[in-house]
């Protein structure tokens, strides 16, 4: 591993935008002895959305899960170098994670509602915080993030019913009503479709497109297609390095990098 | 987006109140812990404090002349001749004879009580070993009372609640165990007596050996009973049992009388194992018998995880080889998951051992003289003796009882370590 | 020849069996070239005649054993003279057992001439049993071995005859659960139909009154005893209540503060820590209770009523603990169940899946945040299995409540006073001197019947609670 952790080497594209939301620079996450991510720069474009693809295991979800600290979940886990939210240093010890994690919020592969009813899944994340003052403020927020996630006509007859009743696609809905009812600045979703069918898939497709007008996302995905349709730059990780990043009509019309391309034209992964 | 900024403001105002409360239930936590492991301190450090003065005993060393004429014996008697040897009243009359000031027999009868009342018995075993002693003055360490010892080993008492002593030894006493100490005839030994005697209503002569003796020859029976048992039938329900109704339901008794109390499995044994098969009360056997049954789905379940750990490949192996399913087994899984079932039943041992309640069902609480030697001799065991020593009254007795936790404790760890030190050493992670 | 020497004499037979039968089968398999010709490995022939021996001369000691005494009693009986065949069943039974002691020689005389013949018939039969059985052990043996060696033939796969009283051996001793369950509930329920006929099962039900001493006088006060078990169940109720009331949150939190907030260094300490209090005997604890915690409380309660009556505190003067008080065996069988309320609940937080916890952090929520609204709900079933399985464990403890609560059926919910539970009355009933069919005695039976069910009841419903929750996640 040291042997290739000395080496260096040179993100491809255009890895750095003017005035980001978020930007990444040198950072390295071991687990334990082990480097899962090596040296990436990136900068993550306000109410943009940029997707990370490559081959299984090439780290991007690691990488997607170090932008709120969801890592610090793994004892073994450490993350060097800087990674900024505007301008807060996202891992300067003094910064408080729940807030952090109140301004990056995060949807999962697998849908992961929480066992109570569909009201109390979304309206959770606002009673945690103290965003509502009444029950008419926190009914008017729950039907407003089921609303942005077209969610609500589907649910609104039956919001005291158990979230697991639901099927995948709309489980998968609430998680991300979930996580907007918090109102956070930027979503990371760590492959939110991959748990899903292709029709649940398109609407939850069409979510992230419709979200990126108010939200900036980050979006970890193994499907080449759905990078290309929902996002507007592509980064592409492969073994833990940032090999390429750029416009996503530029990565997948014009890779740049030779193990981009082999990639794309699936001849790895 | 005016919401937005409002909606930021809101957090942050609650965030101080939220940390707040994170740190309130990380206490709660920690007070918790606390408490468990102050509850394990205390209850060690109450039961060590208490017990440890019973290991040592307070010995009184005396001149003792083996007068012939007093005795009415000589070197030439016979064994039955010195047995019938008044040993008793030649004591007391050697007691006053070098007490010549103490007068009265109320003070008399109060100096013999110093003494532990088998003292004539160890005269007799000292002329019994040694008939040449006879005629002879020798120095004897003889066995101080309960009571002396007691007000000796606490400082004179004064470590002791008031009652606990005073009262129990009147001032005479109290002025005559001085006079030993500064006549530095009184010394502090470690107690053997606590490991060679079994029980006695004289707290300086009560030891444990009845009760681990008793307590060895149970866990003796129920060990050659519960472990091939149980073996036998974790393999049958892993390996051979087809899935049915029957195996459901034996599943289902397993799974039940190992959370039966304890009590009932008493009531088990006296109904079924004494008034039905007529079996001896009081006996290991029996205890054994009744332990078997209680520590069985212990020992079961562990072995069927044991069993369970086996990967299927090595099953699939050994089949694939042409052997038989029988073969398979005794060849293959059972010793691989041997390590597993023997920690298991350490356990189950454990248990065992620190059992009282269904024995005392069974009647293992009669008090015993003799330490038992075979399984179908009355007897008690370990924490049978410290249910019933708990009950005395002596002061030396709850010392006793104290000692009594302490070397059951010390089985009881050394058992559980052996169970730690097993799995850690001979389980194969897969 | 005592039960031992003749268990290691049967042993050792089958052991030559054995042998004999290995010697034989490497014989055989020469005229058939060699030992891969014969069925089955000399190894199995030689267990099947070391098992012919060996099961049936077994099988003969067991039955002898257990039915050598009713067979003898039948015989003797039958020499009894008639005026004692007359006598009531409690009476007969005490002539049988002078007869017992008349025919080992210890306290002759009791009884009159008549009973001479039953008594030398007796001796004479013991003397026949003793001698006889292993007489016909070893020639069962014998036999045995012989009908084995004649299995030792090339053709015959002696595999197939050892894998089957292999299995058979395995599916007897699997049976043995089932006739343990049988036997609890035959043996309690035998004897508790017999209390409820000299005692209305309603009385014994909804009575509140408990005194099961009965008057050797007629005309002594409560002569008759009473069996209500009303007070029994409050008094149970009470203890196991205080003991949970501090295992719960204890072990709940321990457990949460260890499986989500500890390092591994300390939960490698501290867990092991903690579970030295499950492996400390319950008599230990009772010693604890009884002579520890007991005497604390009562002082502490003393001088918060010498305070009371010297501050002026008129309401403090009339508290009096007991030296038997309900809370100090409460509170030790609490700290006794904690290890095990704690590792329940460990099992149950940690099949939580991770997702839900994610989901939690990933909206910003705290850690306590994440336990008290995500995975204590989520877990809610598996904390209230876990429950019950502990109020099951407090409800049927025996040992600390027998050496720390007292014996007086006080039917009161005053945690400072003494109350007696149903564990405590089983062994005191039992403990001791006792007639087999006084009411007192078998009352022991109906409160062990009682017990059992409640119990059993608790565990069932737990047991349920807790596989549907953990199906859940699976």
């Amino acid at each position: 591993m040291s042997e290739i952790a000395k080496e260096t080497y040179q993100t491809v594209g255009e890895p750095l935008l003017k005035d980001p939301k978020m930007h990444v620079r040198n950072t390295n996450v071991f687990y334990g002895e082990k480097q899962a991510i090596f040296d990436v720069n990136l900068d993550i474009g306000k109410n943009q959305v940029i997707s990370m693809i490559g081959p299984s295991g090439c780290g991007k979800s690691t990488f997607l899960r170090c932008l709120n600290r969801m890592n610090d979940t793994i004892d073994i886990c450490r993350v060097t170098g800087q990674l900024m939210l505007d301008d807060l240093d996202i891992y300067n010890k003094k910064i408080d994670v729940v807030e952090l994690r109140a301004r990056v919020g995060m949807v999962f592969q697998k849908p992961n509602p929480f066992p109570k009813s569909i009201y109390e899944n979304v309206a959770y994340g606002a009673r945690i915080h103290g965003l509502t003052d009444n029950k008419v403020e926190l009914d008017e927020l729950v039907e407003k993030s089921l609303r942005r996630c077209g969610l609500w006509k589907e649910v609104k007859e039956r919001l005291d019913e158990p979230a697991t009743g639901l099927s995948g696609g709309q489980q998968q809905r609430l998680c991300i009503a979930r996580a907007i009812a918090v109102n956070p600045e930027v979503i990371l979703m760590d492959e939110p479709c991959s748990a899903l069918d292709p029709i649940a898939t398109a609407t939850v497709e069409e979510l992230i497109h419709e979200l990126s007008e108010n939200f900036t996302i980050c979006i970890v995905t193994h499907s080449m297609q759905q990078a290309a349709r929902v996002s507007q730059r592509t980064a592409y990780f492969h073994l833990g390095k940032l090999i390429e990043v750029n416009d996503t009509s530029a990565v997948f019309t014009n890779p740049k990098h030779k193990l981009t391309e082999e990639y794309i034209t699936g001849r790895i992964g | 987006m005016t919401n937005s900024v409002s909606i930021s403001e809101k957090r942050t105002a609650r965030l101080a109140k939220r940390h707040r409360a994170e740190s309130r239930f990380k206490w709660f936590g920690r007070l918790s812990i606390g408490f468990g492991l102050a509850c394990v301190l205390f209850l060690f450090t109450d039961i060590i404090s208490k017990g440890i003065g019973a290991f040592t005993q307070t010995y009184i060393n005396i001149e003792v002349t083996f007068d012939e004429d007093k005795l009415g014996i000589n070197q030439s008697s016979s064994e039955k001749e010195i047995k019938a040897a008044s040993f008793g009243s030649f004591f007391k009359k050697s007691l006053r004879e070098q007490n010549p000031d103490v007068t009265g027999r109320r003070d008399k009868r109060a100096l013999y009580a110093l003494f532990t009342s088998d003292a004539p018995l160890i005269l007799r075993d000292m002329v019994l070993a040694d008939p040449t002693i006879l005629g002879t003055t020798q120095t004897v360490s003889m066995i101080a009372d309960d009571d002396f010892d007691t007000y000796y080993k606490h400082s004179y008492g004064r470590d002791l609640e008031e009652g606990e002593i005073i009262g129990r030894l009147s001032d005479f006493q109290i002025s005559m165990v001085e006079k030993y100490v500064e006549a530095g005839v009184v010394e502090k030994r470690f107690n053997t007596i606590l490991f060679s005697n079994a029980d006695s209503r004289e707290p300086e002569l009560a030891g444990i050996r009845g009760a681990v003796m008793g307590s060895i020859l149970t866990l003796f029976v129920t060990l050659i009973l519960s472990f091939p048992i149980a073996v036998a039938t974790a393999i049958y329900l892993e390996e051979f049992a087809p899935k049915n109704k029957i195996t459901d339901f034996i599943e289902v008794n397993i799974n039940n009388l190992a959370a039966v109390p304890s009590v009932i499995f008493g009531l088990l044994g006296l109904a079924v194992f004494i008034n039905f098969f007529g079996m001896p009360r009081s006996v290991p056997l029996v205890g054994g018998f009744v332990l078997t049954l209680m520590t069985l789905p212990t020992i079961i379940i562990s072995s069927r995880a044991a069993i369970k750990a086996v990967p299927p490949s090595i099953r699939d192996a050994a089949l694939g080889m042409g052997a038989s399913k029988v073969q398979t087994v005794v060849h293959h899984v059972l010793p691989l998951a041997m390590p597993g079932m023997l920690t298991g039943t350490i356990i189950g041992m454990a248990q065992a051992l620190g059992e009282t309640a269904p024995l005392l069902m069974i009647g293992m609480v009669a008090f015993i003289v003799d330490a038992p030697a075979t399984v179908t001799d009355a007897a008690t065991v370990l924490p049978v003796q410290i249910f019933l020593w708990s009950d005395s009254p002596e002061r030396a007795f709850v010392e006793k009882t104290s000692a009594a936790i302490m070397v059951l404790l010390a089985f009881l760890i050394f058992m559980n370590s052996l169970a730690v030190w097993l799995r850690k050493r001979l389980e194969r992670r897969w | 020849m005592s039960l031992s020497t003749l268990l290691i004499v049967v042993l050792a037979g089958a052991i030559l069996a054995y042998m004999l039968g290995r010697t034989q089968s490497y014989q055989i398999a020469k005229p058939v070239g060699g030992v891969r010709n014969l069925a089955a490995l000399p190894n199995y022939y030689a267990s099947l005649m070391g098992l012919w021996a060996l099961l049936p001369a077994l099988l003969l000691i067991a039955l002898w054993s257990i039915f050598d005494g009713a067979i003898i009693d039948s015989l003797v009986r039958a020499t009894l003279p008639d005026e004692a065949k007359q006598l009531s069943d409690e009476d007969f039974g005490l002539v049988m057992s002078q007869v017992n002691n008349a025919a080992i020689g210890i306290g002759g005389g009791a009884l009159d001439e008549a009973y001479q013949p039953a008594i030398e018939k007796l001796k004479s039969l013991n003397n026949t049993s003793v001698q006889a059985m292993p007489v016909l052990a070893i020639i069962v043996l014998v036999i045995g071995g012989l009908l084995g060696f004649r299995a030792v033939r090339a053709e015959n796969n002696a595999r197939y005859a050892v894998e089957r009283i292999f299995n058979g051996t395995l599916i007897v001793c699997s049976t043995i659960a089932i006739f343990t369950t049988f036997g609890i509930v035959f043996s309690v329920l035998f004897e508790s139909i017999q209390f409820f006929r000299k005692v209305p099962i309603d009385e014994f039900l909804f009575g509140t009154h408990w005194s099961p001493q009965i008057a050797i006088r007629a005309d002594q006060a409560g002569a008759s005893g009473s069996f209500g078990v009303i007070p029994l169940i409050v008094g149970t109720l009470l203890i196991s209540f205080i003991a949970l009331l501090i295992a719960v949150p204890v072990g709940l939190m321990s457990a949460v503060y260890l499986s989500e907030y500890a390092s591994n260094r300390v939960r490698g300490i501290v867990k092991p820590a903690l579970e030295i209090l499950a492996g400390v005997p319950t008599v230990v604890y009772g010693f604890f209770a009884a002579l520890t915690v007991a005497p604390a409380i009562r002082n502490v309660g003393d001088g918060v009523r010498d305070w009371g009556a010297e501050n002026g505190y008129e309401f403090l003067a009339s508290l009096n603990v007991s030296s038997e008080s309900a809370l100090a065996a409460g509170i030790v069988m609490g700290v006794m169940i904690i290890p095990f309320v704690s590792s329940i609940s460990d099992d149950v937080i940690n099949a939580v899946p991770q997702s839900l916890r994610d989901g939690s952090y990933g909206l910003g929520a705290t850690q306590s945040e994440t336990i008290t609204k995500v995975i204590f709900p989520a877990a809610l079933p598996g904390i209230v299995g876990g429950i019950l399985l502990a109020a099951s464990r407090a409800i049927g403890e025996t040992m600390i409540v027998v050496m720390a609560a007292g014996l007086a059926a006080n039917l009161t919910v005053n945690p400072l006073e003494a109350v007696t539970t149903v564990t405590v009355q089983i062994v005191t009933l039992l403990v001791g001197d006792q007639e087999f069919d006084s009411a007192k005695t078998l009352a022991a039976f109906a409160l062990g019947l009682f017990l059992f069910i409640i119990t059993l009841a608790l565990n069932v419903i737990a047991l349920r609670v807790v596989k549907k929750y953990q199906e859940q996640y699976d």
